[in-house]
């Protein structure tokens, strides 16, 4: 299906209904669709499955970035979540998603890192399940089946998964949709690419076709539904970035 | 109260275990430390979980405003790329890890048992705390070495003869590098290899639950 090319955010999410399931990566500033996670808080969507790898908020070192639109500020609405790291309690806090997690308003299930990424690489890819050492003898493997493989150890069999909306942060696209990314911010984007019915990529810069080099691409746009370019002020834009560096010493001062 | 070893120096003595040309993962807290201290001539490359290999020295707080948000650790600290750094997604860099392509990867822990069974994602119930890539580090590196205190804040052993705390994985952990000793721990049981300097077995003994073996010498921890 052809890629579409939005200029508003709103727009892009006109179509998200309550109770949808989303995923969405986030490192920090890095790799984090924040102007559609923010449309998305501001249009209140309800009853998300939010499937998502961290819910903290920004941070540099201890110096946490309120400002930073990521998961963490989308606890009310969620009424599921699949996550390998759902709080803050390595702050000494307990962060709304986790308390909404304690009074059972939201329902969690937890998962790793490795087992989080493969399950949503097989949803993406067709494979209907998959058997995986990591959470043998732990709280994860609780309802799943166990097996012994050739190899004598034991494996546990994990199922995929699958989303409504993917919400894909790049660095550049081309109007077919083709991503390329840059550094860290990589991470799970090009895999939660492969897995969502409706995937809306937000990246710095939307080119014509043929501007970027077939062999970096990443995201092919067969993936990719709905672009839209981060606009100059927008949140995560190169200026956005500058100004929250600028909160931090450069060259020898002290903050 | 006789000295222990820093946290700087247990770091040092657990980058002992490191090799030149090592993919290296390194966990929260102490095991951070050891990319400060590996011993000299030595390159290793880390490994962050949400895929970058390779990548340089952690750019220092004093000059944390001339930083690129997408050059952050698994810790979400400043690094300076460096020749040779590679970029994979998340899919990969997990593949690298329960593939056993990683050559150590070096953690924190909550609690280690004598068969090497490792607790170190939650200090209390599976609702706070966070899993993170611990699980698939803890089945896929090589070598899972264990950079920790000796005892809690409370001086209870962390060494234990079973894990209280939810576990990460069974018998995954291969050495404990303490404040207080150098242990293998296995199928056969915890062995003490080495004590800090003005400790003796039985001392290192008292503040640990399963019985020790000290077949071989025991020697005073070097860094």
């Amino acid at each position: 299906m052809k890629t579409r090319i939005y200029t508003s955010f709103e727009e892009t999410i006109e179509d998200f209904p309550d109770g949808a399931s989303l995923m969405v990566f986030c490192w920090g500033v890095s790799g984090t669709p924040q102007n559609l996670l923010h449309a998305l808080k501001q249009k209140a969507v309800k009853d998300l499955t939010l499937i998502t790898h961290n819910v903290v908020p920004a941070s540099v070192g201890k110096s946490v970035l309120w400002d930073v639109v990521t998961p963490f500020m989308l606890a009310d609405q969620v009424k599921k979540l699949v996550t390998a790291w759902p709080g803050m309690s390595y702050l000494g806090m307990e962060s709304p998603m986790e308390r909404r997690i304690r009074e059972g308003k939201t329902e969690l299930e937890l998962v790793s890192h490795g087992i989080l990424v493969e399950r949503i690489r097989a949803g993406g890819a067709g494979i209907g399940g998959f058997y995986s050492p990591a959470g043998i003898g732990t709280v994860v493997e609780r309802g799943k089946e166990k097996r012994v493989l050739d190899d004598g150890r034991e494996y546990l069999l994990e199922k995929p998964l699958t989303a409504d909306f993917g919400f894909i942060r790049a660095h550049r696209a081309d109007k077919l949709g083709n991503l390329v990314y840059r550094g860290g911010g990589r991470g799970c984007n090009p895999v939660m690419a492969t897995a969502c019915r409706t995937v809306i990529a937000e990246v710095d810069e939307i080119v014509e076709v043929g501007e970027l080099d077939a062999e970096t691409i990443i995201t092919p746009g067969i993936y990719v539904n709905r672009l839209v370019q981060v606009p100059e002020r927008g949140l995560g834009s190169a200026r956005h970035r500058r100004e929250l560096l600028s909160r931090f010493p450069t060259q020898g001062q002290k903050s | 109260m006789k000295p222990r070893l820093t946290p700087e120096q247990v770091a040092a003595r657990a980058a002992l275990e490191l090799k030149d040309g090592d993919y290296v993962n390194l966990g929260f807290g102490i095991p951070n430390l050891c990319a400060s201290y590996l011993p000299a001539g030595i390159q290793v490359a880390f490994h962050a979980e949400h895929g970058v290999l390779g990548y340089g020295p952690l750019v220092p707080e004093s000059e944390w405003g001339t930083a690129d948000f997408d050059y952050v650790d698994a810790g979400m600290r400043f690094f300076r790329p460096r020749p040779g750094m590679a970029f994979c997604d998340m899919g990969q860099s997990f593949d690298m890890i329960r593939g056993r392509h990683l050559d150590a990867a070096i953690l924190g822990a909550v609690e280690v048992s004598g068969a090497g069974d490792l607790a170190n994602w939650t200090f209390g119930v599976a609702e706070s705390g966070g899993i993170g890539g611990s699980m698939d580090l803890a089945v896929g590196a090589k070598r899972v070495i264990i950079a920790m205190e000796h005892v809690t804040k409370h001086g209870k052993p962390k060494i234990v003869e079973h894990c209280n705390y939810p576990l990460t994985a069974k018998a995954c952990v291969d050495l404990i590098v303490s404040d207080l000793a150098v242990i293998e721990v296995g199928p056969t049981g915890p062995r003490l290899k080495e004590i800090a300097p003005g400790w003796t077995p039985e001392e290192v003994q008292a503040l640990t639950e399963p019985t020790l073996r000290m077949d071989g010498a025991v020697k005073e921890i070097r860094w």
